[in-house]
């Protein structure tokens, strides 16, 4: 009796997504938690000027992700970040020191009508990368947030230092 | 088929205002039941006008969270919001002269108790066309409740005392804005400053509470004095203007309100209204998402300044009334001027000012309450001054419906233009895409802020107009 209803108890769990709820949970807190890992995530730093220039720029901190691979990734803009037929890479360049991979890109994009739509792919290339802290700038605005695999929206109000600190 | 129709007529009858009766009180009870009734009108009507709000902004608060979730663009967001302000324009023209006839305890009540309904709906939509039609509905109920007010404001109170008490009831603005973007953002924004509950809930819990004020109209709003076997307001206050009211010389109720059409002080007004109303469901429209996209503050705090700006309106509409009866004996325009100066300046600083929380909150708080003293005028006292008595709906109607109109076409316009300056961050990873949208709001402020130098330059081209009775 009591194995059937264990039985019940783990088909109503899994029915009722309880994985998800922890991701959930997860998502919730993490930005709160971020700065306990934060000299271990791949940062992307992006600026989009008044006359359409976009610059990019990734970092992957050593350790944070196997560079051999991630070098190649990086090698290519449209990789990194795809704006479609609105933009033209400029420039592209991968370099490394002891403390990090570092790729740096700049595209040109229409002044008079900027880009309605940005991708950024390098989830879909880095198979290991599981979050990605992101400043992006417009002429208007700055956004702060992290990307992270395990929430479907990216989370704001990170906290990049311990409080009080 | 025509027992059906008797019966509907009859229950419409329920809303109709009672038949004039004798004065066959004693002076006494005469004086007894003035200042009874006259409190529970003020009380009434500015309490459950401000609880009203709640149902009508609800959506302003849980915009960004709809636009971050994906369910609706701001373009959508403006379609939905401009429905409501077309359907409030349109109750607010047909209510205000159905107004002049009404029970208005009785028609107030039942606007509240629909747009509790409607708000209830929202909670469950996610389509666009669901929602536009729930909030054009709640709109036009909404606009149950402006034209009761006033038709009450202008049958208990007379000429000299009315801009204090519309001042007072203009606070019910101020009240509701305040209770729906603290209130409502304490339900929606992430703990801890909030509880962190769904946007439904951000419909829902509005909802009860505007059924809870319709019971308190119904209870607690009279009829007409006349209808109570009382006399005039005028008369039992000794307190006539200087140009007969149309209405005494015999003509109908209709025909005065059909010659405010012809009076082109009211047009002027009504276009300096619609503008004016462009500049405030901007800010209260758009105002927190902006704050919340360009200024990087969290929903809580960013609804917490549109609070201010409410909270400094409360102070605005008894100024203005106050400022204008005393300091410029009963004269608008001067008034006008003096707070319509008080509303724009700020939003210099608002717009293009620092990025400091507490400069940025004392601009709101200055905006607010010059803003909430210009439109207690130009939004129905200047026009009910200008207007004769009897037809006092009438003539906040025909305000109304400009303005709303102005405001409107103010949600979609502004809507679009966000909309069109949208900048899509796309990261996709396995089967999921996270987004982030990126907004320029440099067009749409310039849309706001002209708006208001309009409402102004026209507000100042009134200044030699006066009062009648």
């Amino acid at each position: 009796m009591r194995q059937t209803r264990l039985v019940w108890l783990c088909l109503v769990l899994l029915a009722s997504g309880c994985g998800g709820e922890r991701s959930m949970e997860f998502c919730e807190r993490h930005g709160a938690e971020h700065w306990q890992h934060r000299a271990e995530v791949t940062v992307l730093d992006m600026q989009l000027d008044e006359v359409g220039v976009l610059n990019a720029v990734v970092t992957i901190p050593r350790g944070a992700l196997d560079w051999m691979p991630a070098g190649q990734v990086l090698a290519s803009a449209a990789n990194v970040v795809d704006a479609g037929p609105t933009c033209a890479p400029q420039a592209a360049s991968v370099t490394r020191d002891e403390n990090a991979l570092l790729g740096e890109y700049r595209l040109q994009c229409s002044g008079d009508a900027p880009p309605a739509g940005l991708t950024v792919a390098l989830f879909q290339h880095l198979d290991e990368l599981r979050e990605v802290e992101v400043t992006m700038t417009t002429p208007a605005v700055s956004k702060h947030f992290l990307v992270n695999r395990r929430c479907e929206r990216a989370l704001f109000n990170v906290l990049t230092q311990r409080e009080g600190m | 088929m025509a027992q059906g129709l008797s019966n509907s007529m009859n229950m419409l009858k329920v809303f109709t205002t009672g038949r004039d009766r004798p004065v066959t009180a004693t002076a006494a009870d005469v004086d007894r039941q003035f200042h009874l009734h006259r409190r529970n009108v003020i009380v009434v009507i500015t309490l459950c006008y401000g609880l009203g709000y709640v149902c009508r902004l609800a959506l302003n608060v849980v915009k960004k969270p709809l636009m971050d979730a994906g369910i609706f663009t701001p373009e959508q967001l403006g379609i939905i919001g401009s429905a409501l302000l077309y359907g409030y324009a349109v109750g607010k023209f047909t209510n205000g002269f159905l107004a002049d006839h009404a029970h208005v305890g009785r028609f107030f009540a039942a606007g509240l108790f629909l747009s509790a309904l409607a708000n209830f709906g929202m909670g469950f939509s996610d389509l666009l066309w669901v929602s536009a039609l729930l909030w054009g509905l709640n709109g036009w109920f909404q606009g149950f409740g402006a034209p009761s007010s006033v038709v009450s404001l202008a049958h208990w109170y007379s000429n000299h005392e009315r801009g204090r008490y519309y001042g007072i009831w203009s606070t019910a603005h101020s009240i509701g804005e305040g209770l729906t973007y603290l209130g409502v953002a304490f339900l929606i924004a992430a703990a801890p400053k909030g509880l962190g509950l769904d946007w439904h809930w951000g419909f829902w819990v509005p909802a009860v509470i505007c059924v809870l004020a319709a019971a308190l109209v119904l209870r607690y709003l009279p009829d007409r004095p006349q209808a109570q076997g009382l006399p005039s307001v005028a008369n039992w206050r000794g307190d006539h203007g200087a140009l007969a009211q149309a209405a005494a010389h015999g003509d109908s109720v209709w025909r005065t309100q059909l010659r405010i059409l012809a009076m082109p002080s009211i047009w002027i007004l009504a276009l300096a209204s619609s503008s004016m109303y462009v500049t405030r469901y901007a800010i209260n429209s758009w105002g927190n998402v902006y704050l919340q996209e360009i200024r990087g503050f969290d929903l809580f705090d960013a609804n917490l300044f549109i609070f201010l700006n409410t909270a400094a309106g409360i102070l605005g509409c008894v100024a203005y009334g106050f400022v204008s009866d005393k300091w410029f004996d009963a004269r608008r325009p001067p008034a006008n001027l003096l707070f319509g100066l008080m509303e724009l300046l700020p939003l210099v600083v608002i717009f293009w000012g620092p990025n400091e929380p507490v400069v940025l909150a004392a601009a709101l708080v200055v905006y607010g309450f010059g803003l909430s003293g210009i439109l207690a005028s130009l939004g129905g006292l200047f026009a009910i001054d200008i207007a004769p008595k009897r037809v006092a709906g009438a003539a906040m109607g025909f305000i109304g419906i400009f303005s709303y109109l102005g405001a409107g076409l103010q949600d979609y316009i502004s809507g679009k233009l966000i909309s069109d300056s949208e900048l899509v961050l796309r990261f996709p990873h396995g089967d999921l895409e996270s987004r982030v949208y990126f907004y320029d709001y440099s067009v749409p402020i310039l849309f706001w802020v002209g708006a208001s130098v309009f409402s102004l330059v026209l507000a100042a081209s009134l200044w030699r107009v006066r009062a009648t009775d």
